[in-house]
């Protein structure tokens, strides 16, 4: 390896550094499944780059602890920030022979919930409420499965729609489940029992009329680590630690059989690791840390005695309540040892835009519309010295994003959007908005019902930019937007969205048959293309009220394209009869356009790739009519 | 030896891919490695090795449209550099790497794809090549003009 070589790589490995994963990655992994509804597209945020995480581990399912053997004094504690909606459903617990309790709940801040208190058999019984996201039809929430019982318990939440859940076991069978809905519950409750040494690996689901609607993994909820490598070890309130062999040694803990985290002992690691949720706080420790303290910074405490690890570890594990719930403070975490001396702590502070403020520019924002949510949305402008002013963003009354910051890029040179969910006031919004340039004179919100909802504008004291906002039905769905430049005709800005091809798998709509063993289907606000039917980048829908043919308009972008692996594709405006390509480097490919069959305005071309040609380089692609004359060109 | 399941591969991968995204450019690199896997999940493999080879292409492709997607989604003004990068970059990567950086940026995408795949990834061109979606052939050249560039670029940068 030459000189080069080595600087090249050792330049990647320090700028890879830079990139790190949010813990919610799981979660969001999980909630990005086909749906059914057509229209109801994930809003992609444009230019949006995720700055920087800053924020305590989630857990999944958690509560905290319970010095009483009362299930009703576990119900009370987890109600008391939180409303009930809905009653109560009962369900047998066989591994505990006890009542299992489930019900529906509004969190302090809003959003939906659903909650359990277990009984047991041999112990003090435990709870749990874990947010309810909207955007799944199938939630695994709990599970009884325990070492040594012959018989478990999945549990989890389905929207309305659905009619009936199948277990899928390791072993291939189906096992037939239950849904139902409490009395004036949101959602509804399905269950599944199981053989224990057969369990669930996944559910399948159907709609009321038993139209299989689709399958869900197992694996989201717990996934399996590796091989047990010890016995469990039963911690407070429920959490349970186990070790795995994985490449080494890996404690998994868990509650309700949802993992709450997996740690890997080593000797680099911290005194105290610890995980601070939403309800629960547990972790791992030196050996010779007796006692962990989690003072918040508001004043809150909450004091855990540590146990040592029965599988000869060489680590201590701790487990307890959070003391009132609120998952995004900051805190500060104490190790004392026996004697009580204090060996060991670490201050985390509460996320926030101000963070490392030293590239802050102008004063921190409150986003309007999130005053009165019970948790604003915190908004700065930051410097970035090669790309300008980034738009900042935390807090934020939902339960997956409040800790983190989002920055988008750009500077007011193009259009980008950020959102910010509300619960409260009801019945709650979701405001859209983003930087704006100095010579923007309106944005509008397109709903998916063709309405229009324009937004206002404010600066904050020193911002560089304006800021566009605008707030929306919780229940609405945004299409796309409308900008107006000075000097400038008003631009249609489609909602672009990654996902929307696997969305579109759903549709039974005929799709059109290209060349290239392409196919294509419009789904809302989804261009989506497969090839050889496997489901490939989508491409801008329209405007809800508006036609493709309207995101041609401009006479500098007369066509959307894509690329994948045998095949190029995409749309161009009507009369187009084929489409020529030319790579730098010299390859050229063609490809045939036909009308799109949707009223849409446009023709829909696919063509296979020419060999060796550089698509990662630009490209220039030129429309012809039939008559072969040049309708377009398009050279970015 | 059972397969390692969805969740071992995701615990294995997932900050690899993002890392790998965030190489290629792309403007938010978790998005991009989450959509991947989200779409692994919906498909079945013959085996792990197949499953690896599927994000990692898929992680190839969806930064590539998704860059060509932002250009055109952008005003026609003068556009913010690509990749849209945090300002933590400006302290987290060394001064040393920063010119070298700039002119791995500046590369054609192929380019930049294979030589990332290449010293990055470790792979090997039949990996390179799949995960590029291109022939082995095509991997050499890519990577020998994307060094041949980035010697050229700091000649004259030191010039």
């Amino acid at each position: 390896m030459n000189h080069l070589e080595e600087r090249l790589r050792a330049a990647l490995d320090a700028r890879a550094e830079t990139f790190e994963a949010s813990p919610h990655a799981w979660a969001r992994v999980h909630a990005r499944r086909p749906r059914r509804h057509r229209g109801r597209l994930l809003l992609a945020a444009l230019p949006v780059a995720l700055l920087a995480v800053f924020v305590p581990v989630l857990l999944n399912g958690g509560l905290g602890r319970n010095t009483a053997t009362d299930p009703d004094a576990v119900y009370e504690r987890l109600m008391r920030q939180r409303t009930a909606v809905g009653e109560p459903l009962t369900v047998d617990d066989p591994v505990e022979g006890r009542p299992l309790r489930i019900w529906f709940a509004k969190a302090r801040l809003g959003y939906p919930e659903v909650c359990y208190v277990v009984e047991r058999a041999a112990g003090d019984p435990y709870g749990g409420c874990s947010p309810v996201p909207d955007s799944q039809d199938i939630l695994f929430a709990g599970s009884s499965l325990r070492d040594g019982a012959a018989t478990a318990l999945d549990w989890g939440v389905a929207k309305n729609d659905v009619g009936a859940v199948t277990g899928l076991t390791k072993a291939g069978r189906k096992l037939p489940g239950t849904v139902r809905t409490p009395g004036g519950a949101p959602y509804r409750i399905w269950t599944v029992p199981y053989p224990a040494d057969d369990p669930v690996t996944g559910v399948e689901y159907a709609d009321g009329n038993g139209r299989r609607i689709g399958e869900w993994s197992r694996d989201m909820f717990a996934p399996p680590p590796g091989t047990p490598a010890g016995a469990p070890m039963e911690l407070p309130d429920g959490v349970i630690a186990r070790p795995y062999q994985a490449d080494g040694t890996v404690v998994q803990l868990s509650r309700h059989g949802a993992v709450l985290r997996e740690i890997r002992p080593g000797p680099q690691q911290e005194p105290v690791i610890v995980i601070v949720g939403h309800n629960a706080i547990a972790g791992l420790a030196r050996q010779d840390v007796a006692r962990v303290e989690i003072l918040f910074q508001d004043g809150a405490t909450t004091s855990l005695e540590t146990r040592p690890d029965p599988w000869g570890r060489g680590v201590a594990l701790f487990a307890g309540a959070h003391p009132d719930g609120e998952p995004f403070r900051g805190y500060r975490v104490a190790a004392y040892d026996a004697s009580g001396k204090e060996v060991w702590s670490r201050d985390e502070p509460e996320p926030g835009v101000e963070e490392g403020g030293s590239d802050l520019i102008g004063q921190v924002m409150t986003l309007p519309g999130t005053e009165n949510s019970g948790r604003p949305v915190r908004l700065a402008f930051r410097k970035s010295p090669e790309y300008g002013p980034s738009l900042c963003q935390s807090g934020g009354a939902t339960p997956d994003n409040s800790g983190v910051m989002t920055c988008t890029f750009g500077g007011g040179k193009g259009f980008s959007v950020l959102t910010a969910k509300t619960y409260l006031p009801e019945p709650g919004a979701v405001v859209h908005y983003g930087p704006a340039g100095d010579d923007w004179e309106w944005v509008e919100a397109v709903l998916s019902d063709g309405r229009r909802v324009r937004a206002e504008f404010f600066r904050g004291d020193g911002a560089p930019l304006r800021i566009w906002h605008v707030a929306v039905p919780l229940d609405a769905e945004v299409g796309g937007y409308v900008m107006k430049a000075r000097d400038a005709t008003a631009r249609p800005i489609p909602v672009l969205d990654k996902a929307c091809g696997r969305q579109a798998e759903r549709s039974e709509a005929e799709r059109v048959t290209l060349d290239a063993g392409v196919t294509a289907l419009l789904s809302g606000a989804c261009m989506a293309f497969w090839e050889n039917g496997e489901v490939q980048a989508g491409l801008p829908g329209p405007i809800p009220g508006g036609k493709l043919s309207d995101l041609l308009l401009d006479a500098g972008q007369p066509v959307y394209w894509a690329d994948t692996g045998r095949a190029w594709y995409g749309y161009a405006p009507a009369g187009t009869a084929k489409v020529e390509l030319a790579l730098k480097g010299g390859a050229t490919g063609t490809a045939r356009a036909v009308p799109d069959p949707w009223g849409q305005g446009v023709t829909l071309f696919a063509g296979p790739k020419p060999e060796g040609g550089d698509f990662g380089a630009e490209a220039t692609l030129i429309g012809y009519g039939a008559d072969g004359k040049e309708l377009w060109r398009f050279e970015p | 030896m059972a397969q390692p399941s969805f969740a071992d591969l995701f615990a294995a991968q997932y900050q690899s891919l993002v890392r790998l995204a965030g190489l290629l450019g792309a403007d938010d690199p978790e998005d991009i490695a989450q959509e991947a896997f989200a779409r692994l999940h919906t498909r079945r493999l013959r085996d792990d090795g197949a499953a690896l080879a599927y994000l990692r292409a898929t992680v190839c492709n969806l930064t590539r449209n998704r860059l060509r997607h932002l250009r055109l989604v952008r005003l026609r003004r003068p556009d913010p550099p690509e990749p849209a990068r945090s300002s933590e970059h400006d302290v987290l990567v060394a001064e040393e790497h920063r010119e070298l950086l700039a002119a791995v940026d500046r590369l054609p995408r192929r380019q930049r794809e294979a030589l990332v795949l290449r010293y990055w990834l470790d792979l090997s061109e039949r990996e390179i090549a799949d995960a590029m979606g291109v022939s082995p052939g095509s991997v050499k050249t890519h990577a020998s003009r994307g060094l041949a560039a980035l010697g050229r670029a700091l000649k004259e940068e030191d010039a």
